[in-house]
């Protein structure tokens, strides 16, 4: 996971940074971390899901990772495809989206 | 075609989807009764091998996914009927949770995109398999009783009930079930 957040390199709006921070934390509490992967790092491409790194402890339940989906594909109006893991446990496909995954902070008011 | 006629073609339509929806109450209800609820992942892990087990469960998948599905088309042609307009999904939702046949829009749209979730997922760690049924599992209930709801609302307000009575009986034991249970 990267520590440092690089904007640059993340084809997301502030806003939609800060929506995806608040909606999450509404939903899994302020200690959750999101952090995104995928197509949206980089900037040579155009459109995409939003892919979305969410780790808490414990690890988000299934309804709680379709709350998100589903609230921040109404805000946002994108697909938003959502993995989560917790620090005691992380499938290799989360361990793979951590290993290229930017962490958004920084934007919650 | 008359207009009679139309309306008359309308009403064999949505009796057939009324028809449908007891039919996959009934099946959805007969595949959940087969597995022992709520499922762990060390039970599952020691079944892994069971085919009658998986097949139930993606039986669950399936017929979950059918009633929702069949529910949602019944209630958008209802509307052909009602003379409501909607243009989208989200607008037949809002007819309905005001009719007090949705819960509400939001609590739909998590059982639809849960169950999507869990049908796309191919998991092999079984805590998570054992969550996603046992998940699908609690939404059951509500999604008989808006099939009962809307059975109701067809009933009473457009006078249209299933084509054929063949699972009302148990339908009706099923919704019954859920409402004493709610």
């Amino acid at each position: 996971m990267t520590d440092t957040p690089n904007r640059a390199y993340m084809r997301l709006t502030p806003a939609q940074i800060d929506t995806i921070q608040s909606t999450v934390h509404a939903v899994l509490g302020e200690g959750a971390v999101v952090s995104l992967f995928g197509s949206r790092l980089d900037d040579s491409r155009r459109g995409g899901d939003v892919d979305l790194l969410i780790e808490a402890q414990p690890e988000p339940v299934l309804l709680d990772r379709a709350r998100i989906k589903n609230r921040l594909e109404m805000q946002l109006q994108l697909p938003v495809d959502i993995v989560t893991a917790s620090p005691q446990h992380a499938s290799a496909f989360a361990r793979m989206a951590r290993g290229q995954a930017q962490v958004l902070t920084g934007f919650v008011k | 075609m008359s207009t009679e006629q139309l309306l008359e073609n309308q009403r064999e339509h949505l009796a057939g989807l009324l028809e449908a929806i007891q039919r996959c109450v009934y099946f959805l209800n007969a595949s959940t009764n087969t597995i022992t609820w709520p499922l762990s992942g060390a039970y599952l892990s020691e079944h892994k091998k069971d085919n009658p087990l998986f097949e139930a469960l993606a039986a669950v998948n399936e017929r979950f996914a059918k009633l929702q599905d069949t529910t949602g088309s019944a209630m958008r042609h209802s509307l052909l009927l009602s003379g409501e307009q909607a243009d989208s999904f989200i607008k037949v939702l809002a007819l309905f949770e005001k009719q007090g046949v949705v819960t509400s829009i939001e609590s739909w749209q998590l059982a639809r995109t849960a169950r999507n979730l869990a049908a796309h997922d191919y998991e092999t760690d079984y805590d998570k398999v054992a969550e996603h049924f046992n998940t699908l599992h609690e939404l059951v209930p509500e999604q008989v009783r808006i099939a009962a709801k809307f059975m109701n609302y067809c009933a009473e307000q457009l006078k249209v009930d299933p084509l054929s009575q063949d699972f009302a009986v148990e339908f009706q034991q099923v919704a019954n079930q859920y409402q004493t249970n709610k």
